[in-house]
């Protein structure tokens, strides 16, 4: 049996037939139309949210630049604790008291003329030679505060308080032994950069339908067939390969010390993804190409284990979420309408070493591992199909001086790059 | 049109992929390079064709079917007295399996080894599925004709 019979006649004779377009097609393509213009709007959208987490990231960044107690500051309150231990230090303590919450009232206007704060501290006659070393190095610090201190002292109702409350204890005396603040950079901004390490390449065939599968005829293809439902059973000629590249990821971080050995840092990542998948259909390959952007943004905490010689070892562990922003597929090299991803939960854990090549520039890796959690997305990446995999994040920081909150050791600031 | 109805199952699918491949076709065009005459219908062609596959993975809709019982040699009719859209009728009227196979092997001209490998069945079942098709639609055909009195 040929085609050269009567189905050849049926072939030529339908070869120039068309069938009628069927009413409201070109209207339902045309109502189509607008909604892929929507998507566009949409994806301005993401960028818009993206744009405001990188707002919200340099806002958390200056909220978390903190004013802190300048040397000199620090060495007037160890005087002031100083004196508390006399035998005068309920007496002290009230006078500073009663001074601290004057300065308080008016210590906005003070900073507001002359961009510092001024603490005043009273110290009994008796116990200034004692302490007479002390104040002499504070006030040597503060001299070229002079004019400002005497605005300060213009401005604090001293006669009102001396007269209410120190007036019966004249051996109190007040001295301004320390007046400014400065705002030290123990947070900063710096980039880095992630990836997995491990690409990702599956090649599977499809399991047939067991309708189809119920008119296959297996005696081609195997010599004994189990009558076993649990067996799969695939299509011929059939078969689907996914590759994920690595992730790569880019990305702003900042750093703050929350004591010597802790620090707490969060920032904004971006993230790409980039997948091929083939159906190979009859040993035609059809080849379509994702790539899929992610914002995310991590909060991690950071133990540092060891430090010396410029050399540093830490453990680092967190959280990061990562959302979907921009989505493209491309079918044989035509671009159709992608699906975007949910946002993604990951969990992460690291050891990083760092070696400062010089005091304010170190430069780091962290080899780590990390696990993303299912969000129930329908969308092939590298985050489904291999959720627990080894990273390697290397960068160079950027360690700015600072003080640290706690002890008041010198401590760095840290910002990657 | 056409071209979904050869892979899909009936009209409302073959909308569906005619609609969808045309708004993939209308929102991709800076992506057509021109390579000579022919190259667009060719283009379009290729995702109509894309489209379709797709669709019917998707929709499972491809199962072959012996339902129909072997009737006795049937006459070859004389299709050039039968009008195209009848014939087409005909073809769409018949059982998925057969008019898969069918269309694949007449209008595609596509050998029964391929379209096995198509469609995930062995080319032995292609064969007999093309042929019960073919039998049943000359049956069809003849009795239009005889009905008509053509």
């Amino acid at each position: 049996m040929t085609k050269k019979d009567w189905t050849e006649q049926l072939r030529e004779q339908l070869a120039d037939y068309e069938l009628r377009t069927p009413e409201g097609l070109w209207a339902d393509i045309e109502q189509r139309l607008p909604q892929q213009s929507n998507v566009v709007v949409f994806h301005w959208q993401r960028w818009a949210t993206v744009a405001a987490l990188i707002t919200l990231l340099f806002g958390i960044g200056w909220w978390l630049w903190p004013s802190q107690q300048s040397p000199s500051e620090q060495l007037a309150k160890t005087a002031n604790e100083q004196l508390a231990t006399t035998s005068n230090e309920q007496l002290a303590k009230t006078a500073n008291e009663q001074f601290a919450k004057k300065q308080q009232e008016l210590g906005k206007a003070i900073v507001q003329r002359a961009d510092i704060s001024s603490v005043y501290s009273i110290q009994p006659q008796q116990e200034q030679p004692q302490k007479e070393q002390v104040q002499h190095d504070v006030v040597q610090q503060e001299q070229t505060q002079e004019e400002v201190d005497e605005v300060a002292q213009q401005e604090l109702p001293k006669q009102e308080l001396s007269k209410k409350d120190l007036a019966p204890r004249p051996n109190i005396q007040e001295t301004p032994i320390s007046t400014i603040v400065r705002k030290h950079k123990t947070v900063s901004i710096g980039l880095m950069a992630n990836s997995g390490l491990i690409a990702y390449r599956l090649t599977n065939g499809v399991q047939m339908s067991p309708e189809m599968a119920s008119r296959f005829d297996f005696s081609e293809y195997m010599t004994t067939r189990s009558t076993s439902n649990d067996e799969p059973i695939w299509l011929v000629g059939y078969e689907e390969r996914q590759h994920h590249s690595h992730p790569i990821s880019f990305g702003l971080t900042l750093s703050y010390p929350l004591t010597s050995h802790w620090t707490l840092s969060t920032g904004l990542v971006y993230t790409r993804l980039n997948s091929q998948f083939v159906n190979v259909l009859s040993n035609t390959p059809i080849t379509t190409d994702q790539h899929l952007d992610y914002v995310g943004v991590p909060l991690n905490v950071q133990y540092s284990v060891w430090k010396g010689k410029g050399w540093k070892t830490y453990a680092s562990a967190g959280a990061q979420i990562d959302w979907n922003f921009n989505a493209k597929t491309n079918i044989e090299g035509v671009d159709v309408q992608s699906r975007y991803d949910h946002p993604q939960w990951s969990l992460g854990g690291s050891i990083g070493v760092e070696y400062n090549i010089i005091p304010l520039v170190g430069i780091y890796a962290e080899p780590g591992l990390r696990y993303y959690l299912k969000n129930n997305s329908k969308v092939k990446n590298f985050f489904k199909d291999q959720p627990f995999n080894w990273t390697l994040q290397i960068g160079i920081r950027l360690n700015l001086d600072g003080v640290s909150p706690s002890n008041g050791e010198t401590a760095p600031a840290k910002g990657a790059f | 049109m056409t071209i979904a109805l050869r892979y899909v199952a009936n009209q409302e699918d073959a909308r569906d992929v005619v609609q969808d491949s045309f708004v993939k076709i209308l929102t991709s065009l800076d992506h057509f390079n021109y390579q000579g005459e022919g190259s667009l219908k060719a283009w379009v062609t290729s995702i109509v064709v894309h489209q379709a596959i797709d669709y019917v993975k998707r929709h499972e809709r491809l199962y072959m079917t012996d339902l129909l019982p072997d009737d006795p040699e049937e006459e070859e009719p004389d299709v050039r007295r039968v009008p195209p859209d009848v014939l087409w009728r005909l073809i769409s009227q018949l059982p998925p399996g057969y008019r898969m196979v069918l269309n694949l092997y007449v209008f595609e001209q596509m050998p029964h080894k391929e379209i096995a490998r198509l469609l995930g069945i062995a080319p032995g079942t292609s064969t007999s599925q093309y042929a019960r098709a073919k039998k049943e639609l000359a049956k069809r055909i003849n009795n239009y004709l005889k009905n008509n009195k053509l």
